[in-house]
């Protein structure tokens, strides 16, 4: 598999918060979920593969060259779309285009069309008038209109509607359908991630808790379940972390069978969704 | 460098209607003021001033969109400098014309050549001076402020009395402006790329 974004023993220093060595790899014709609480560093990161901060140390590659060394040519194949995308908020979506067009090597004014027709949006009409969802709109029309190999999104559905949510889930998968793009999303709905992504990089508090292929990870996780009379410190050593309450306990493992022998049917095991491993991940009700 | 220029016209261009009303002020006060020297003096870094910061209120809000974009740091605090260049340059034909005009329609007389390289040399400095802190520290002043300004100095600008008639004396100033002018934009360039360098988003 041919590697579309590599990223090394990343780490950014900030007064208060410390993104500390990242790692991972997102493949070519693959849809990588983002995913971690708020404030946990997902925008650092997509800022760092930007170039739009500085990192303390580490190494980003994209397209197998260095982000900041071949810096034109990299996001000359990328298409972005950020949260906060205002562009030129007095500028009539078609200037916006006009001035953006020019910067990128393999523009389509054809496809931009196309995407403004689909998303219903005038081109006339001033970026500042444009509620929330069609702002994310306008921008994944720029996004998709030069040709990019990998789509960087940081957090583009947080406060969408589920049906914005859904209809931009859909485009995704358009994209990314002839196998030779990418995508990496940053999210925190996790729902989103489930319909598409093929891999989840997580982090957490500015390090990385698992980079791992979807299916994998929902097949190798087991929430085990049971009463507190027979939690003891056999599962406490199996559970990467266990939640208490007054009726029993919860805790997610990865050595369900291990446990499902020895207590049998004093214990449930339950298959847990991404959702459900990212709180127990991030040590929510721990 | 050549797509970042056209850009920056394209900005100065959606701020057309300053441009026009501030060229419309500026040309009624040479007609009512009849004085050439100070309107060559003041047009040329009043306009380019407007146009710096009419380019910087457009950048200071969208530098993220910007540099997520293929535009490499350097290039584009680069072509800034060269903008600025550019604005003067386009400018100070703009105020010939104009002037040329008043002096073939008798409204002003003309200015001997000693004079007219001074004016040009001062609006240099001035160009660099205004064009710069708008480009640089980020122009957060009403256009309007401009307009105001121009036209309590142009009501009271005079040139001292032992420097008209001394033309070597005049054409040392020229070179010592025009050295200025030429460091405050060494100054101006250099501030320019260390902010577009060190800019974090």
């Amino acid at each position: 598999m041919e590697t579309i974004l590599e990223i090394k023993n990343l780490s950014k220093n900030y007064p208060g918060f410390k993104l500390d060595n990242v790692s991972f790899n997102l493949s070519k014709g693959y849809i990588m979920g983002f995913i971690g609480p708020n404030g946990a560093g997902k925008t650092t990161v997509i800022k760092l593969i930007m170039n739009l901060i500085k990192k303390s140390s580490g190494e980003i590659k994209i397209f197998g060259m260095d982000n900041m060394k071949y810096e034109k040519e990299v996001k000359n194949k990328i298409g972005f779309v950020y949260d906060d995308c205002n562009f030129y908020e007095n500028f009539s979506l078609m200037d916006n285009a006009k001035v953006i067009a020019d910067f990128y090597e393999d523009w389509s004014w054809s496809d931009f069309d196309n995407y403004l027709n689909r998303f219903k949006l005038d081109k006339d009409q001033k970026t500042k008038e444009l509620s929330k969802g069609m702002k994310i709109q306008f921008a994944l029309a720029i996004a998709l209109s030069h040709n990019a190999e990998l789509l960087i999104m940081d957090e583009p559905t947080s406060g969408l509607d589920p049906i914005f949510r859904h209809e931009i889930v859909n485009i995704l998968q358009e994209y990314i359908e002839d196998g030779n793009r990418s995508i990496l999303f940053s999210t925190h709905i996790i729902s989103d991630i489930e319909k598409m992504a093929d891999y989840i990089t997580f982090i957490n508090e500015g390090k990385l808790i698992f980079s791992e292929e979807k299916n994998i990870l929902e097949d190798t996780y087991r929430i085990v379940k049971g009463g507190l009379d027979i939690l003891d410190s056999n599962i406490e050593q199996e559970c990467i972390r266990i939640k208490k309450n007054k009726y029993g306990f919860s805790g997610l493992t990865l050595n369900h069978e291990k446990l499902q022998e020895k207590y049998g049917l004093n214990i449930m095991i339950d298959k847990p969704d991404i959702e459900e491993i990212m709180i127990y991940m991030a040590g929510e009700d721990s | 460098m050549k797509k970042l220029v056209k850009r920056n016209l394209f900005l100065i261009s959606k701020n057309f209607y300053l441009c026009i009303f501030y060229i419309l002020t500026i040309v009624t006060m040479l007609f009512l003021k009849e004085d050439a020297f100070t309107f060559l003096v003041f047009f040329i870094p009043a306009m380019t001033s407007i146009s710096a910061s009419a380019i910087e209120k457009f950048d200071s809000k969208n530098y993220k969109i910007t540099f997520s974009m293929p535009v490499i740091r350097n290039e584009f605090a680069n072509t800034k400098a060269v903008t600025l260049l550019l604005l003067v340059g386009v400018n100070a034909a703009v105020s010939l014309i104009t002037y040329i005009i008043a002096v073939l329609s008798g409204k002003v007389e003309i200015l001997p050549f000693s004079l007219l390289v001074l004016g040009l040399s001062f609006s240099y400095l001035l160009s660099m001076l205004g064009g710069g802190l708008a480009l640089t520290a980020g122009d957060k002043r009403p256009n309007y402020i401009y307009i105001i300004l121009f036209i309590i100095i142009f009501d009271n600008m005079n040139i001292p009395s032992f420097v008209l008639g001394n033309d070597i004396l005049i054409y040392l100033i020229s070179v010592i402006f025009l050295a200025i002018g030429r460091t405050v934009y060494v100054i101006a360039k250099e501030n320019i790329l260390r902010i577009c360098l060190e800019m974090e988003f």
